[in-house]
């Protein structure tokens, strides 16, 4: 019982926070199709409504630019940081390092999620 | 409910488990434990061999995620580890990355490292015990429930020696039930899915989009989509094809766009570490061959056989990428996992089996070979019953709903009665003895009665929609029950429940009505149910459409929505049709096909009187439809 309760709390808590994180997220109540028209033999076949673009999939330039971004970060961080000691902390420590230098690869994973879910 | 000479009555107990846990998923178990106990074992050694703090917590936290910050002064953030532990494994579950379970603990096992201070041996030696505790615990807890379900199995094995299921057998040259008409609610449940089918390939309005992972993905959305429109056809309208069978291959080919089946890119890569993109050819993913299969089989069933010639089932990528299949490469598929997976049983999501999803596998298999004379099901029909009956079923009767093909791990949330009734409903065309038991200790007791109404017992996959992750409403489980106890023969208790839900709230829109408190993936469903009838699945997939309907006369081309088609049968040789308005009185003309060249047929209900059948079969018929109209077309 404690699970159930644990688990619907879990599916109450996300379906909350993804509607509120991924824009358009929330079904609309009771949606419906537009009416279909099909012509009867021998008259020209009507669609209704504006297809859309199948290349719809491709643009999505802020979870490229997080994707992109978010490596080059990690990337930049690890060379110019290690590297060639272009910058470094005044007090580092190996925590605030870490999380300096992961920060690029969780905005990878945002934009790459965000391109998943969009699919 | 109906019953035929081919019928048969069968009994069948629960199987009395051998030994408490089944081979297979005790072989996963064993290898799972084994080797947690190594990574167990070198965290301790690195303890005990006194190699300095870092090493010390890097240990404990191989031991246990966080065990290492808990030992090294962070227990909030030792908790917090385990806690992000246990939602990377959900994670893992609900979209399968199998990568992050490991991440995660690999990176609390690195940050423990980092900000360890020196802790004391007692926190030390409680730490290395807490995977051993948690592990022996869950086994006793699984022992004693275990022993539990022993009995309750043979207290219900008493009772199942005294009922016998009727097996449903071949219909014969004509159906087992009449075809029937559709009513005028039927027919605006039909717009509803009709509408969203007819609308351009490319075009998805109407349907949920929250992620294309679980149980709201668009996909699922398409299946019931085709298995409601191709029921619709097969108990209602088999002799029309026209935008009803168009509807099929819309279904049928929007699940081609990447939009739809590009999840599998992204499981694949982060759940098995393999870049090839391909939805088909490869060890999982029922969830789409399975289910995409079923559709196309229905179709062939009813309709003819474009998807199984070569390159017929392309899944579009990009300009420059696809992947070319067919009905033919999907079975085949379906047939190679299932000789591949040790369970028989094979994945959805990388790792995780769902006795659910393979039923569409077996049903998609039983198509194919019916069409295209393959024996695929019956070469694993065996082990798949098999697998059915010890490693994915409960002692009490109650079928496990998923298990980690890794690590043999279930859990009871997917054992819960909403489950359990879409897989006795699903299982019946290829396991019709399990399915009706499953349905006979379904009613029970799981199903609810009360002031009339008919429901499941609460809990959280009972009153959950799974089409759009919506808490607390049964319209979900009133809607698989109605499917279930229509297909079972139960018609009493199905039209209970459809009354039922037809008197809830209801949205009506150009004509469609849907229902306002379920999601388009549970209106579909309802849909399915509404057009079902006593083995109706079991005979579309198992025995197809007789031979009259695949060869008689046909409705072949009519205006949508002006001509609702309520009735369209032939018995191979006249067409008989009742027709509804669906915009008002009109006259319209119809296209009639496959009737015999030169041939000429008397028509009754239209303007004119005779027809003669143009060379290639067909003939046009001007009507007046004000009305129910039906319509006659017979040879003279």
């Amino acid at each position: 019982m404690g699970c159930c309760v644990a688990l619907a709390a879990v599916i109450a808590v996300v379906r909350r926070a993804w509607f509120a994180i991924v824009p358009g997220g929330a079904e609309a109540p009771a949606s419906f199709a537009p009416p279909a028209r099909r012509p009867a033999p021998g008259a020209t076949a009507l669609a209704v409504g504006p297809p859309t673009p199948i290349t719809a999939r491709d643009s999505h330039p802020v979870a490229a630019a997080f994707i992109v971004g978010g490596l080059a970060w990690f990337a930049i961080g690890i060379i110019g940081m290690h590297g060639f000691g272009w910058f470094q902390w005044a007090e580092a420590s190996l925590l605030t390092d870490t999380a300096f230098h992961v920060s690029g690869l969780w905005a990878a994973a945002i934009g790459g999620l965000a391109l998943a879910v969009r699919a | 409910m109906t019953t035929l000479a081919t019928d048969e009555r069968v009994r069948l107990l629960l199987p009395t488990p051998q030994r408490a846990t089944p081979p297979t998923t005790a072989r996963r178990q064993r290898r799972a434990i084994l080797t947690y106990g190594a990574l167990w074992s070198l965290g301790a050694l690195l303890g005990f061999l006194d190699l300095g703090t870092r090493w010390t917590a890097a240990g404990l936290g191989l031991a246990f995620p966080g065990g290492g910050l808990a030992w090294g002064g962070q227990p909030v953030l030792g908790v917090v580890a385990a806690l992000t532990f246990v939602l990377a494994v959900f994670i893992w579950w609900a979209t399968g990355p199998t990568v992050l379970p490991p991440l995660v603990w690999a990176a609390s096992i690195a940050l423990g490292a980092l900000l360890a201070d020196p802790g004391s041996t007692t926190t030390q030696v409680a730490v290395l015990a807490v995977g051993p505790a948690l592990i022996a615990t869950a086994r006793l807890t699984y022992l004693v429930r275990h022993t539990g379900q022993v009995r309750a199995g043979a207290r219900i094995n008493e009772r199942l020696a005294e009922v016998e299921f009727v097996i449903t057998g071949s219909p014969g040259l004509d159906v087992r039930v009449p075809v029937t008409e559709h009513t005028e609610d039927d027919l605006r449940h039909l717009r509803f899915a009709l509408d969203l089918a007819l609308q351009p390939l490319e075009s998805f309005e109407g349907f949920t989009r929250i992620d294309q992972f679980r149980e709201a993905a668009t996909r699922y959305q398409l299946n019931a989509l085709g298995y409601a429109l191709a029921m619709a056809q097969f108990t209602r309208t088999p002799a029309f094809t026209g935008y009803l069978a168009e509807g099929q291959r819309n279904a049928i080919e929007k699940m081609l766009d990447r939009r739809t089946w590009g999840y599998w890119a992204i499981e694949n890569a982060w759940g098995n570490l393999r870049f090839d993109r391909d939805p088909v050819d490869n060890s999982e993913n029922i969830m789409l061959t399975g289910f995409h299969g079923l559709m196309i089989g229905m179709y062939g069933t009813l309709n003819d056989d474009r998807y199984a010639q070569p390159g017929a089932v392309t899944y579009r990528w990009s300009d420059r990428a696809d992947y070319a299949h067919d009905f033919g490469t999907m079975a085949a598929a379906l047939h190679r996992n299932v000789q591949g997976s040790p369970f028989a049983l094979f994945p959805c999501e990388p790792n995780w089996i769902y006795t659910v999803c393979n039923t569409f596998g077996m049903n998609a298999m039983l198509s194919h070979d019916r069409l295209h004379g393959t024996d695929y099901f019956a070469d694993v029909e065996g082990r798949l019953r098999e697998s059915y009956e010890t490693e994915f079923l409960r002692p009490d009767g109650r079928i496990v709903g998923v298990r980690s093909s890794h690590l043999g791990l279930s859990w009871n949330f997917w054992s819960g009665p909403a489950v359990q009734i879409t897989t006795s409903y699903w299982l019946h065309a290829a396991l019709p003895d399990v399915a009706r038991r499953t349905w006979w200790l379904l009613r029970e007791r799981e199903l609810l009665h009360e002031d009339g109404r008919t429901t499941t017992r609460p809990g959280v996959s009972a009153r959950l929609d799974p089409g759009s992750y919506q808490l607390g409403t049964d319209t979900y489980s009133k809607v698989v029950t109605l499917m279930a106890a229509r297909e079972h023969g139960d018609e009493e208790l199905a039209s209970a429940i459809q009354r039922d839900l037809d008197q809830g709230d209801v949205a009506e829109a150009d004509g469609a009505r849907r229902y306002s408190d379920g999601s388009t993936f549970t209106n579909l469903y309802a849909a399915l149910g509404r057009f079902g009838r006593h083995s109706a699945l079991r005979d579309l997939v198992v025995f197809g459409a007789p031979d009259a309907w695949r060869e008689g006369p046909v409705l072949a081309e009519v205006a949508y929505p002006d001509v609702l088609v309520a009735k369209a049968v032939t018995d191979g040789r006249a067409l008989d049709l009742v027709l509804r308005p669906g915009a008002g009185p009109v006259r319209t003309a119809i296209l009639v096909e496959r009737l015999r060249p030169g041939q000429e047929y008397g028509v009754t209900g239209a303007a004119q009187q005779s027809i003669v059948a143009r060379p290639d079969g067909s003939a046009v018929i001007e009507i007046d439809l004000g009305g129910r109209l039906e319509l006659r077309i017979a040879p003279r």
